[in-house]
């Protein structure tokens, strides 16, 4: 069924870093995904890499699921690699062939930005399957809140992405409800060319658009008999508050950092 | 489930009224430039605290529009609301008054905000700006009240209708109000469903001694409460305790309503001479009125 699709892939667990308020986890990937791109010199990326793996171990989650994050983009890291390879010229030649000359520094160069984007994707897929999307939304708010300064309505958008996050499944069942409903009624999806399968999208999407409406009209009577008004003077059930686990990744994380940026200049760059 | 008291002949005082609807009109603007609709043609209902009252109609009789001037969704064009004696229009005592009267809808999909139970729940006292500590101890008593305390860290998406609809109860709960006001709440449920939904109905008038206004279409559920309104064209037709109101089954027929099946029953067998009484409501009473005929 669509509805089983669960956004972001949150896989609920016990470890370390599924503990972690959400906010610092937020903060210390962010932190990690930057220094990713510092790392030059093996020395720098082989911390990097390791910290990442120890920490891959240590959410408890199948190496599987991080790999299967990484198929949809196997294809663009071969391609930015292949590219790199060829086009980074440099003065140690280490194959020639007709127009193509490779080097060693473009062998190092496409190694580097293959390990970059596994690295990003694997940090990033981290902060999703082991954080439940209400979390994300609250650090979310939390972090944002400075750009109310700015008039920016950052509450009124961390709503919005609730409501969302919780509709999504309602309307995905909605949508196989009108689906059967109109195959019922002898609509063709499946065959015919790409202009015949829009339009028999059409009876899907006006009824679905209309009902939305006629949820966001109940929906927000809902929320008036709720006593809802905006952001100002609301209190929350479950208050995010950094614990002594979240000193120790920020700790942790703030030395791996340093120990990029020393261990960068022990020995001579290998990245443009 | 039979605590059936006989609550009209409580002395009227002031204070006793929960709510009070006086001469209520309303009519919806139309957008064409013919004459606007008229709902509401002059509605006075007063609800007593602890009071469990069913409002039945058809539909379009203007039932669910009274239901929302309740709580302030809609103000009378005409007359006026007070709940606990404030008037509904003023609109600095909109937070307070909607406090006071909570409202629960048809559809349990429509008003659940949160991607969790519990904070589903939370949602009411987290805007009414209570600590947190309380908000923890209001969900959890509401969650146990309603009997969804098991299911708290649960997505609403993953519930059953009658579950989904206790959860939205609970989210009114938590908000400790006087009065809940469901407006056909079980519409949309299964027959599961709607057992889950009035039981816990049963409950909240029962132990929890909330008043209770249910706008329902479902006699069999508007037999269990202590009073019967019946709006009819935006007027009231009659009301009373459901045994009065039901016996005139000749009257309801006119205005397109049905009789809960086991009075209806009970007519027609009298009708044929048996001797039963007029104001049988449940299928129990029911029975038991049969059984006595047959062992007599």
């Amino acid at each position: 069924m669509i509805s089983d699709i669960t956004i972001g892939q949150f896989m609920p667990g016990r470890s370390f870093i599924h503990r972690m308020d959400p906010r610092m986890k937020i903060i210390t990937m962010a932190a990690l995904i930057i220094f990713v791109f510092l790392a030059r010199n093996m020395l720098s990326m082989g911390l990097m890499l390791g910290f990442t793996f120890i920490s891959m171990l240590i959410t408890r989650i199948s190496p599987k699921m991080y790999f299967k994050g990484l198929k949809a983009i196997w294809f663009l890291i071969i391609f930015t690699s292949v590219l790199n390879m060829l086009y980074i010229g440099g003065d140690t030649v280490v194959f020639k062939w007709w127009i193509f000359t490779i080097t060693a520094e473009g062998l190092w160069q496409s190694a580097f930005i293959a390990m970059r984007l596994v690295l990003i994707i694997i940090i990033s897929s981290m902060l999703t399957y082991t954080t439940s999307p209400t979390d994300l939304t609250a650090a979310i708010e939390r972090l944002l809140a400075p750009l109310n300064w700015i008039k920016i309505p950052v509450h009124e958008l961390a709503m919005m992405m609730t409501i969302a996050l919780r509709f999504i499944p309602t309307l995905l069942e909605e949508t196989e409800k009108i689906m059967d409903a109109q195959k019922a009624r002898g609509a063709d999806m499946e065959n015919g060319g790409v202009m015949k399968r829009a339009k028999a999208l059409i009876p899907i999407v006006i009824p679905l658009l209309i009902s939305s409406f006629r949820r966001a009209f109940d929906l927000a009577t809902a929320m008036d008999c709720r006593c809802y008004t905006s952001g100002s003077g609301r209190t929350r059930l479950n208050v995010l508050r950094y614990r002594f686990r979240d000193a120790v990744a920020f700790v942790t994380t703030a030395a791996v950092c340093t120990g990029i940026i020393y261990l960068n200049m022990l020995s001579p760059s290998l990245v443009q | 489930m039979e605590n059936i008291n006989i609550t009209s002949d409580i002395s009227q005082s002031a204070s006793d009224v929960q709510i009070s609807a006086q001469d209520v009109y309303f009519e919806y603007e139309s957008t064409d430039g013919t004459e606007p609709k008229k709902v509401l043609r002059g509605v006075s209902i007063d609800i007593r605290k602890g009071e469990f009252v069913a409002l039945l109609g058809h539909n379009g009789s203007g039932k669910s529009t009274i239901a929302k001037h309740m709580n302030a969704i809609l103000l009378p064009s005409g007359g006026r609301v007070l709940v606990s004696g404030m008037d509904t229009s003023d609109e600095s005592l909109l937070t307070e008054i909607r406090r006071t009267v909570g409202m629960v809808f048809q559809n349990p999909d429509n008003q659940l905000v949160a991607t969790i139970v519990e904070e589903d729940v939370a949602f009411g006292p987290e805007n009414l700006g209570i600590p947190s500590k309380e908000i923890r101890a209001l969900v959890d008593d509401a969650l146990k009240a309603v009997g969804m305390y098991e299911y708290r860290r649960h997505a609403p998406h993953k519930l059953s209708g009658g579950q989904k609809q206790r959860v939205a109860i609970a989210g009114i709960i938590a908000m400790r109000p006087k009065c809940i006001v469901f407006d056909e709440p079980t519409a949309m449920l299964d027959p599961r469903g709607r057992q889950e939904v009035m039981d816990t109905i049963d409950k909240l008038t029962g132990e929890l001694g909330i008043t209770v206004v249910l706008i329902t279409h479902y006699m069999d559920e508007a037999a269990r409460a202590d009073r019967v309104i019946i709006i009819d064209d935006g007027k009231i037709l009659t009301e009373g305790k459901p045994s009065e109101v039901f016996s005139h089954i000749d009257m309801l027929r006119k205005h397109h309503l049905d009789v809960p099946q086991s009075t209806e029953l009970a007519q027609y067998l009298r009708g044929m001479g048996y001797d039963i009484p007029a104001d049988v409501l449940t299928p129990e009473e029911c029975a038991r009125a049969i059984f006595a005929v047959r062992h007599r």
